[in-house]
């Protein structure tokens, strides 16, 4: 879980330009200025474009906050 | 205004009149949608897309089946008019649907979006959590002029009020050239609280406008009635 909570940093710091940003499972979109559905958009273009996989249906509709990208790239990438 | 109107929710047999509602209806009069000119659609994929979304009718947005109220007349569906609670389950309505849609995307078309993000921006309104969101009202043209759209917002007010009686305020969002919505969504106390412009290029080549409105009106939660 913290392997994958230290990249999605580095690609939230990225996305959202804000190299200080500091974020956990507990984070949504509320939280950080600038999380809007266009970001939110790039943001999971990222993190597709970084771990090389593609989301489904099933797994994005749940991307609520950041836990459940979380538990959607362990049961993605563990079990590969 | 016949007398013989029906309302119902939709369910899969609608799943065509749905979509039609929300195309038109993202058209506003023009011939453009919005989601085509962001992801560099064609309207026939768009439509493809649409249709599966909706079908899997997640809530919570307005690419969900069952969330939409249709008025029909002798057995036709002649109306449609989409409502839901704001952020019920915790994350906008438009993150929720742009995650329903990402996954039918491609690459490149996900990557137009990005790049264009910039001019686009600009026409984000917010709606407000937990307030009741009406969206997608749609009218067969050859119904239009006898208040139906108003009918069907109305009917929509009475099942949300009954059902979620702590829901106080209603939200839509128009586009600004459209003032025959406008006036319509005033009759029956809709006011103008926002606008959002974007007044560049790219906006103004794919979007049916470049001023977006947000309106709102309070819930009273009793009988719902037209001004005159």
């Amino acid at each position: 879980m913290q392997h994958f909570l230290s990249d999605l940093t580095k690609i939230f710091r990225t996305v959202f330009q804000n190299p200080l940003l500091e974020i956990s499972k507990e984070t949504k979109a509320a939280d950080i200025d600038g999380w809007d559905s266009l970001q939110h958009f790039i943001l999971i273009l990222s993190i597709e474009k970084h771990f090389n996989i593609k989301f489904t249906t099933e797994e994005s509709r749940n991307f609520l906050n950041v836990g459940q990208i979380i538990d959607s790239l362990e049961k993605k990438l563990n079990h590969q | 205004m016949p007398n013989n109107i029906r309302y119902h929710f939709a369910t899969s047999e609608d799943l065509d009149f749905v979509i039609e509602a929300i195309v038109e209806s993202t058209k506003s009069g023009t011939d453009r949608i919005s989601y085509c000119g962001l992801f560099s659609l064609s309207e026939m994929r768009f439509r493809e897309i649409l249709k599966q979304v909706v079908a899997e009718d997640v809530g919570g947005n307005d690419f969900s089946l069952t969330n939409y109220l249709i008025a029909s007349i002798d057995g036709n569906p002649v109306g449609a008019c989409c409502a839901w609670i704001e952020a019920l389950v915790g994350v906008q309505s438009n993150l929720l649907k742009f995650n329903l849609l990402f996954p039918h995307l491609e690459a490149e078309e996900v990557q137009n979006a990005k790049n264009i993000a910039q001019f686009v921006r600009p026409l984000q309104l917010n709606r407000e959590p937990f307030s009741l969101q009406i969206d997608s009202v749609y009218v067969k043209p050859e119904f239009r002029g006898m208040g139906l759209s108003q009918k069907i917002i109305l009917e929509q007010f009475r099942f949300f009020s009954e059902k979620n009686p702590e829901i106080t305020k209603a939200q839509l969002i128009v586009i600004k050239p459209n003032t025959g919505a406008i006036r319509s969504y005033e009759k029956i106390g809709f006011k103008v609280i926002q606008e959002a412009e974007a007044n560049n290029e790219v906006v103004s080549k794919i979007f049916p406008a470049t001023i977006f409105i947000l309106m709102e009106m309070p819930l009273p939660h009793h009988e719902y009635a037209l001004r005159t």
